[in-house]
């Protein structure tokens, strides 16, 4: 299995400990219609304990009409700890911090500079001020802390150091925003819709270039919203039971990777992670693998360790 | 104009675009305000293919007839989305909203268009579906204005492959929209000589070389902090790709 090395050393916790980096948690914000910036309540998502959706107290936000903010607070207590042979860059480079925000969903992504540090900076403080236009953001957002480089230390002492502007150093992964909009959108694509078969879920599920084709076009569980057991797998409804939920993707997902394993060619390129095209159905099938950690050795395998990863996300069920 | 927006799912699409092509009159069933987008639509569809017509006579191309149908359809359309109160970016990246437009408001255009058997162009292929591609090429080429962002997508350089290639490659990440607009100018500001020379070096095309160029990068590189920006980000993918900047005419100024 090829393991992705970074070719310069990045920001670790022990290198965020040393530069004492704190950031303030991410907190929304809209402006109401006469004016006033009222705070949205960042709430747990039921099915994903990593997912947050935005709930405002007063039902007046909704995000086709309302913008938001999102805002926090970072500083530094000890920036130099960050240039030298045991830091990230070189002594006389510039080293910038940002945010980056992506969703897939809304098809766009963005990164926003907050402060630049020099080596001989003492403590630096600055605050967040994103703003997400109205009627933008769709599905899904990520939001995250980014160092990089700014400028370059143009007689550089240490060449295992990363060195050119804009080059990306990591950056400390908390604290993070991952805000659900729309209540799709998630590992596996899965929609509620009216079945004529009557039964509780079907899978979509077809391809003809796996290597090209995008995974989240090609493979679709569909919920039957007429099926009396239909309220058991709804995460909105009272009566959801995740385990319900667990069952059917995981039955689901073995027949894709065992469709996908049908055809050797693509399956022997996976494994060699060529042509691993970023969203594709091989780039997913790998990924299942390499990062959720799925056991393609056999049928039964794979489907205990499917169900273990999802377990695992779910309840905090270690394998 | 008023409209209460409708989505139609990719079971319910098929069902229906099922329906259309075994003659069943589906816009028995279309709500009125969907009727009235639909004479709209129609009628900028026509304004469209009148001037792709003219386009195509004044370039003596008969090969990108098509093509040019798709730029004056999609920046028509652009605008008069963009005037509309229930429109937003939130609906434009929503395939079941566009996949309500292709098989339940207009099949008929899209036949017209596409002819039969084009399934993923109506609702199959998510970044396939017809008006969705026009309008992201439109949007994710949009420069200074509706009128200079149309010149751009009619000139010489531009055509089918590279709004595929354009709209087909948002990600698992998103894309930086002002990455992609850059691109695209920069590459329709390209001399024709040096694209040939492109594709005889075997270079399945250029575009594609740096989309997939622009992917890699982005793991380690963030165009936004990059020393010049987005444009000395975008103009460095192409210099490693081995242009020079011989290659590019004289561009107009901002």
């Amino acid at each position: 299995m090829a393991v992705k090395l970074p070719l310069y050393p990045l920001i670790n916790q022990k290198i965020a400990i040393d530069m004492g980096w704190k950031a303030a948690e991410f907190k929304v914000y809209y402006e109401t219609k006469d004016h006033k910036q009222r705070a949205l309540e960042i709430k747990a998502s039921e099915s994903d304990s990593k997912l947050f959706y935005l709930e405002d107290p007063m039902q007046e936000w909704n995000p086709d009409e309302y913008g938001f903010y999102v805002k926090s607070s970072l500083s530094i207590k000890n920036p130099s700890v960050l240039f030298g042979k045991k830091g990230v860059a070189n002594e006389n480079a510039v080293i910038g911090v940002g945010c980056q925000w992506y969703s897939k969903e809304s098809r766009q992504r963005g990164s926003f500079r907050l402060l630049s540090i020099r080596e001989n900076d003492s403590r630096l403080s600055a605050a967040v001020p994103l703003w997400f236009d109205p009627g933008k953001i769709r599905g899904d957002l990520h939001i995250g802390f980014v160092f990089f480089i700014e400028e370059a230390d143009v007689s550089p002492k240490h060449l295992f150091l990363a060195n050119q502007p804009g080059v990306l150093l990591g950056g400390p992964e908390i604290p993070a925003l991952d805000l659900r909009f729309d209540g799709i959108g998630s590992l596996f694509p899965i929609v509620s819709d009216e079945l004529e078969n009557g039964l509780l879920w079907s899978l979509f599920c077809e391809w003809e270039e796996p290597e090209f084709e995008m995974f989240d076009e090609c493979v679709r569980i569909t919920l039957n919203k007429n099926h009396p057991m239909y309220p058991q797998v709804d995460t909105n409804n009272k009566k959801f039971n995740p385990a319900l939920l667990i069952e059917i993707v995981s039955s689901a997902m073995c027949q894709v990777i065992m469709k996908f394993k049908e055809d050797n060619e693509s399956w022997e390129r996976m494994i060699q992670e060529e042509n691993l095209y970023e969203g594709s159905i091989s780039q997913a099938v790998a990924y299942f693998s390499t990062v959720l950690g799925w056991n393609y050795s056999s049928l039964n395998a794979l489907s205990d360790s499917i169900r273990h990863y999802l377990e695992g996300s779910l309840y905090g069920i270690k394998s | 104009m008023e409209l209460r927006v409708r989505f139609l799912s990719m079971v319910e699409s098929k069902k229906r675009y099922q329906e259309w092509c075994e003659g069943e009159d589906v816009f028995a069933h279309l709500p009125q305000d969907y009727g009235i987008l639909r004479e709209n639509l129609i009628c900028i569809y026509n304004h469209a293919k009148e001037n792709a017509e003219k386009k195509s006579e004044q370039m003596k191309s008969k090969a990108k007839f098509g093509y040019y149908i798709d730029v004056f359809f999609g920046v028509s359309l652009f605008e008069f989305l963009d005037k509309q109160q229930w429109f937003t970016e939130r609906l434009a990246a929503n395939p079941d909203f566009w996949r309500y437009l292709c098989v339940m408001t207009i099949p008929d255009i899209l036949r017209e268009r596409l002819g039969d058997h084009a399934e993923d162009r109506y609702y199959r292929r998510t970044t396939r579906i017809y008006l969705l591609s026009i309008w992201w090429y439109v949007f994710f080429s949009y420069r200074k204005s509706l009128e200079y962002t149309r010149t751009i997508l009619l000139s010489s350089n531009m055509n089918t492959d590279i709004l595929m290639n354009l709209v087909d490659r948002s990600g698992r990440y998103g894309a930086y929209v002002e990455v992609y607009r850059e691109i695209m100018f920069n590459y329709a500001c390209l001399k024709s000589e040096s694209l040939e020379k492109y594709f005889t070096n075997g270079q399945k095309g250029l575009i594609r070389s740096v989309m997939k160029l622009n992917t890699a990068k982005l793991q380690t590189v963030d165009p936004i902090f990059y020393k010049g920006g987005v444009s000395g980000y975008v103009h460095q993918l192409y210099i490693e790709l081995g242009l020079k900047s011989e290659d590019w005419n004289r561009r107009k100024k901002r």
